[in-house]
């Protein structure tokens, strides 16, 4: 549906965009996983036609439309700055697509649509009403209500749920993934925000200074992370990197070398690896931690802790410096500096090279 | 109690500075307006008379020319102020439209040497008219367009312009470009864009630019002086040479003033309300 091919966009001498290649299928919704300044709204742009890329094609449909304007391009777009039309009212905010020359209806299958949508997003009593008016939270949706009205080829979302609280937040990313699938839309979402990714998207980009590092499902990520920068961005918590050299198939911490952990697919590669200078990674949830010795477990001490509702995660030490984090229940009965013993799942561990963040086992 | 009196301090000295103010600014016109209703002799009266009895003598003088035979005729004053209505009103239109237009392309796109045009036009109002002048003079006579009223427009385009791509770059900067962009990812074109959200945002800009315009052309003597002999003849020209034949007769001199005056309260009386969001706004649009 959507093909991006070898886009580049700098601003000023600043990369912003570098040899970006992506292909969205026809009715997904993928999620466009980045930090701030990652790249993410500068792709969105440059697939609307906002942007024109300094070199690069941009297909929608099979069609090249590289060279043509927005509006000749059948998308919608929710920009992260909302952009509500101050002098309009939230009616006339959320008619405008169907008003216009190309994408125009008659008022009354307007007016059905906007009263539909409007009710979905609990915004029906503010039709009235000039943006200025509204709060945070019913801006957004009006945003999105202007975007969703129309039944484009493609829907471009900038952080469209950035401004919710939480619980609107959830009922709006449900509201999307519904919509998504009763019209079979084609969605690019991008998102800083890793949940906000991996609960509604097929599949997920991950764009890191402008550069596309892997595309996949969550599984896929989850599973098989190309570089330090995936691990970090996925998961929450994001996977625990550390220090380590590797001695034989062991890998000992930099910051402690007490400890040493058993790494059984280590011993299939021998070139290319740095011997003394690697990070592994290990996901959360290959941690195993106990409050009695075990077999087989190290010993350390509990770090720290932060509350997420049902959930605790907690930080075990290793050395001074490093910690691994770990996501428990919150009747879990350590605490800060409670002694702790853990181990990491032997299969489950990955070794990256730290210069160049990519992975090498 | 201690702070309430303060308040009330401020609000009266804010009160008695504007009061200053007013006087300063009025009195003039005050003191215009009644020379304009005087008789010669109450006009030179020593000390300066507030109470008088009202003539129109000097308004008659104005409009109406006596000749020597005693045969009265309306006074070309009346031809020189369409000229002067009509020179500065399509000036005035002309400079704004296009200076809204280029103020628009200023503000949003990026175009080749945009610095040294945007300065060009800036210097079109740096050099005092006299500086120009002689050359203006020998342009217009060989183009045929001395004392003409369209090369007269021609000029006060020429003047404004700058001014008014200005002043309008300065407002379009302050309406932000995204408003353009939801437009045209909603099926718009950005001509539409321009006129229906733009356009109606900047309504305070163009008003505030449309008054400094036309006081300019309105109130323009020195080009006006030595390029319009008699077709072309503005007002403040023609008052210049206001003699009468009894010397100069101060009492249709300052019912001249008044009359020039008019045209430009009432199109401040118009835009009025757009002016005041016009200049807030400026301020405000100056954030980024």
């Amino acid at each position: 549906m959507l093909r991006l091919k070898n886009l580049s966009k700098s601003f000023k001498r600043k990369r912003a965009v570098e040899n970006l290649n992506l292909r969205i299928q026809k009715g997904e919704l993928f999620a466009l996983l980045g930090p701030t300044g990652a790249g993410k709204t500068t792709t969105l742009r440059m697939a609307s036609g906002l942007e024109k890329p300094d070199s690069g094609q941009v297909f929608l449909d099979g069609r090249e439309v590289t060279n043509l304007p927005p509006q000749e391009r059948d998308i919608s777009f929710v920009f992260e700055g909302l952009n509500l039309i101050p002098i309009y009212t939230v009616y006339d905010n959320i008619a405008l697509a169907l008003r216009s020359p190309i994408y125009g209806e008659p008022e009354e299958e307007i007016r059905s649509r906007i009263e539909r949508i409007a009710r979905d997003l609990r915004i029906d009593h503010l039709f009235d009403r000039k943006p200025a008016t509204l709060s945070g939270g019913e801006i957004q949706r009006v945003a999105i209500a202007r975007a969703l009205i129309r039944r484009p080829k493609l829907y471009l979302l900038d952080e469209p749920l950035s401004n919710l609280d939480l619980k609107l937040r959830e009922g709006m990313r449900a509201e999307l993934k519904e919509l998504h699938q009763r019209y079979e839309s084609t969605i690019l979402y991008a998102t800083h925000d890793y949940i906000g990714a991996v609960s509604i998207a097929d599949r997920i980009g991950i764009l890191h200074e402008g550069k596309l590092h892997q595309v996949g499902t969550q599984a896929e990520l989850h599973e098989d992370p190309a570089t330090t920068t995936v691990a970090s961005l996925m998961g929450n918590p994001a996977m625990n990197l550390i220090r380590v050299a590797r001695e034989g198939t062991r890998l000992v911490p930099k910051g402690d070398s007490s400890y040493s952990f058993e790494m059984l697919k280590v011993g299939e590669v021998t070139e290319g690896i740095l011997e003394d200078d690697l990070l592994l990674g290990v996901w959360p949830e290959d941690v195993q931690v106990s409050l009695e010795p075990r077999d087989g477990f190290f010993k350390s001490r509990l770090y720290g802790q932060e509350y997420r509702g049902n959930d605790r995660v907690i930080s075990i030490a290793i050395g001074e410096d490093e910690i691994l984090k770990k996501m428990v229940e919150s009747n879990f009965p350590g605490h800060y500096g409670d002694a702790c013993w853990f181990a990491l799942n032997p299969d489950r561990l990955y070794l990256f090279n730290p210069h160049n963040g990519k992975r090498v086992v | 109690m201690e702070e309430s009196n303060t308040l009330t301090l401020k609000r009266f000295i804010i009160l008695a500075v504007i009061a200053v103010w007013v006087v300063f600014a009025m009195a003039p016109l005050v003191w215009l307006f009644m020379s304009s209703l005087k008789t010669r002799l109450d006009l030179f009266s020593m000390p300066p008379k507030f109470i008088f009895k009202p003539t129109l003598h000097g308004y008659e003088a104005l409009f109406i020319t006596t000749y020597a035979d005693g045969t009265r005729k309306v006074s070309e004053i009346i031809g020189t102020m369409f000229n002067s209505i009509l020179i500065a009103g399509m000036g005035t239109i002309l400079a704004v439209a296009l200076g809204t237009m280029s103020g628009y392309a200023a503000s949003r796109f990026e175009f080749k040497a945009k610095g040294d045009f945007m300065f060009f036009v800036l210097s079109t109002r740096m050099l005092p008219a006299v500086a120009v002048l002689v050359s203006f003079h020998i342009m217009y006579a060989r183009l045929g367009l001395a004392d003409t009223r369209f090369g007269m427009i021609l000029l006060y385009i020429l003047v404004n312009i700058g001014l008014a791509t200005w002043i309008m770059k300065g407002f379009f900067d302050g309406v932000p470009r995204d408003l353009e962009e939801v437009a045209l990812v909603n099926g718009y074109s950005r001509l539409w864009a321009f006129r229906k959200l733009v356009l109606p945002m900047v309504k305070g800009g163009i008003a505030a630019t449309t008054g400094f315009c036309f006081i300019f052309a309105w109130n323009e003597f020195t080009f006006a002086s030595i390029i319009t002999t008699t077709r072309a003849k503005t007002l403040p020209v023609r008052i210049s040479a206001a003699l009468g034949k009894e010397g100069l007769d101060w009492a249709m001199v300052a019912a001249a003033g008044i009359l020039l005056i008019i045209p430009i309260v009432v199109l401040f009386y118009l835009i009025r309300k757009h002016l005041l969001m016009g200049m807030t706004f400026g301020v405000l649009g100056k954030k980024e």
